[in-house]
């Protein structure tokens, strides 16, 4: 008898599971995997569409500028070197680079439309400077009126630019990090994550700081490429994805069009329309 | 097999995941207990899953098949649980298959030395390199071809082979040495 029969044989003392053991797997898992409700807030619902993927991701650590390794002395103007991640982000920065600059106007609206996993359409009307009453999916699932923060309303302004997001994807590292301490009480490295994933379609950016945002990515250590990648809508790209330090899996994050560099979304939802528009409920 | 009338994996993956984890479950499970023990299997299972489900953007629409992808998924979730498995062979090579005590001599005779047999084959799968232990597995007790165990495990066609010609290697040695019946390649699904 050989090793290859004794093997198999070993394996063969195993039988197939029963169905009913693996019911009760089987449930659990279909519970956590089931299509988003539309029950969640509109802040909630765009929130995880930008860090879908993100939220079980821990923390992967931000090489900081300072933690770069100085530039050979031999080398004339010698550019960092870049990890294929950072120069595949590079490309998508400067893709960007080459869109119109728009500075919107504090009365406009972001307009935001996706195509959820399923195929459930959502859209959004954020207002630039918070002040105006936009327009998304409540927590009955149903369009509503997101409330505009007026001045002297002793409310909080939620504004959907920002003028002071950096040009620099080093200082923009430095605004994530004061952004997200703001945001979340934390500038923890777990909660930087998570917001940068939320702020790649929660502000209308400039191409500069849009490029910057990209490229602030690429500074993540633990950030890899997915060949293949597909988004919701199951257009394949390259996906960039999170490795959580001690871990193996990977969560895909980004996903982006391999040819023209733009986002695309990510595996649960894609990102059909970003647009600046003057009216709620104006199409672009 | 299944007819070409019926959704590919890749449309299950987008679609109806639940009809996914039926049609593989039971074969990752086993896979799974077989290594682990039912007990492990049953949450690494789950996990398998869940893993697929958040990584199905990395699915290449051209497979038809998934299930050597959530092979691969599986092994690399075992790779977590090394010494679980190593103290699980090793554990089994200490206890001897339980004997019939109300059975004729010869066969006394014949489940000692498949109990012994057993006892080294164990140990020397506890002593294996664990990527030779991967592939070993996966074509013997998993029947996955060459090329299925490479797209698994992500490494080179190339790579299987040697690694299962190494596994056997060790095996064979172990077993009582080279036997020149037993150094065919039958046996084997060539990929």
């Amino acid at each position: 008898m050989d090793e290859i029969t004794l093997v198999r044989e070993m394996g063969e003392e195993t039988p197939l599971p029963s169905a009913d053991r693996l019911a009760a797997t089987r449930s659990r898992l279909m519970s956590e995997v089931a299509p988003p409700k539309r029950n969640r807030r509109w802040a909630a619902l765009l929130a995880a569409v930008a860090a879908a993927g993100v939220a079980a991701v821990t923390v992967p650590q931000i090489v900081t500028p300072g933690a770069q390794p100085p530039a050979p002395a031999q080398s004339v103007a010698p550019g960092p070197k870049l990890t294929p991640v950072a120069a595949f982000l590079d490309q998508a920065a400067t893709a960007v680079e080459n869109e119109p600059d728009v500075v919107p106007r504090g009365d406009q609206f972001l307009y935001l439309r996706f195509i959820e996993w399923g195929g459930t359409a959502n859209e959004a009307w954020l207002s630039i400077d918070g002040r105006h009453d936009g327009w998304g999916v409540d927590q009955d699932g149903k369009y509503a009126t997101i409330p505009g923060c007026p001045a002297g309303g002793g409310c909080e302004v939620v504004a959907h630019y920002r003028d002071d997001m950096p040009t620099d994807p080093e200082a923009m590292v430095g605004w994530l990090r004061k952004t997200t301490r703001t945001e979340f009480g934390s500038d923890s490295l777990d909660a930087v994550t998570k917001y940068l994933g939320t702020a790649s379609t929660r502000f209308w950016m400039r191409p500069a700081q849009r490029a910057a945002l990209y490229r602030a990515i690429g500074l993540i250590d633990g950030v890899r490429l997915v060949e293949g990648a597909k988004d919701s809508r199951g257009r394949a790209g390259v996906g960039v994805a999170w490795v959580p330090t001690g871990q193996t899996e990977e969560q895909v994050v980004w996903i982006f069009d391999p040819k023209t560099f733009r986002m695309l979304g990510t595996p649960e939802s894609s990102i059909d329309e970003i647009a600046l528009v003057d009216r709620v409920r104006q199409k672009a | 097999m299944r007819s070409d009338s019926e959704p590919d994996d890749a449309a299950l993956l987008r679609e109806n995941f639940a009809a996914l984890f039926d049609r593989h479950a039971p074969h990752i499970h086993r896979y799974l207990a077989r290594r682990l023990g039912d007990q492990a299997a049953d949450d690494l299972v789950a996990e398998t899953f869940l893993t697929a489900f958040r990584r199905r953007g990395t699915f290449r629409a051209d497979q038809r098949d998934a299930r050597p992808w959530l092979y691969g998924i599986a092994t690399l979730l075992i790779a977590q649980h090394r010494r679980d498995e190593v103290r699980r062979l090793r554990l089994h090579q200490a206890v001897p298959a339980e004997r019939d005590t109300s059975c004729h001599a010869d066969r006394v005779a014949a489940d000692v030395t498949a109990a012994a047999l057993r006892s080294v084959l164990t140990s020397a799968l506890a002593d294996l390199a664990d990527g030779d232990r991967d592939v070993l597995l996966l074509v013997v007790q998993e029947e996955l071809t060459y090329e299925q165990v490479a797209a698994a495990l992500d490494i080179p066609v190339g790579t299987v082979r040697s690694r299962l010609h190494r596994a056997r290697t060790v095996l064979r040695a172990a077993l009582g040495g080279s036997n020149p019946l037993n150094s065919t390649e039958e046996g084997v699904r060539h990929g």
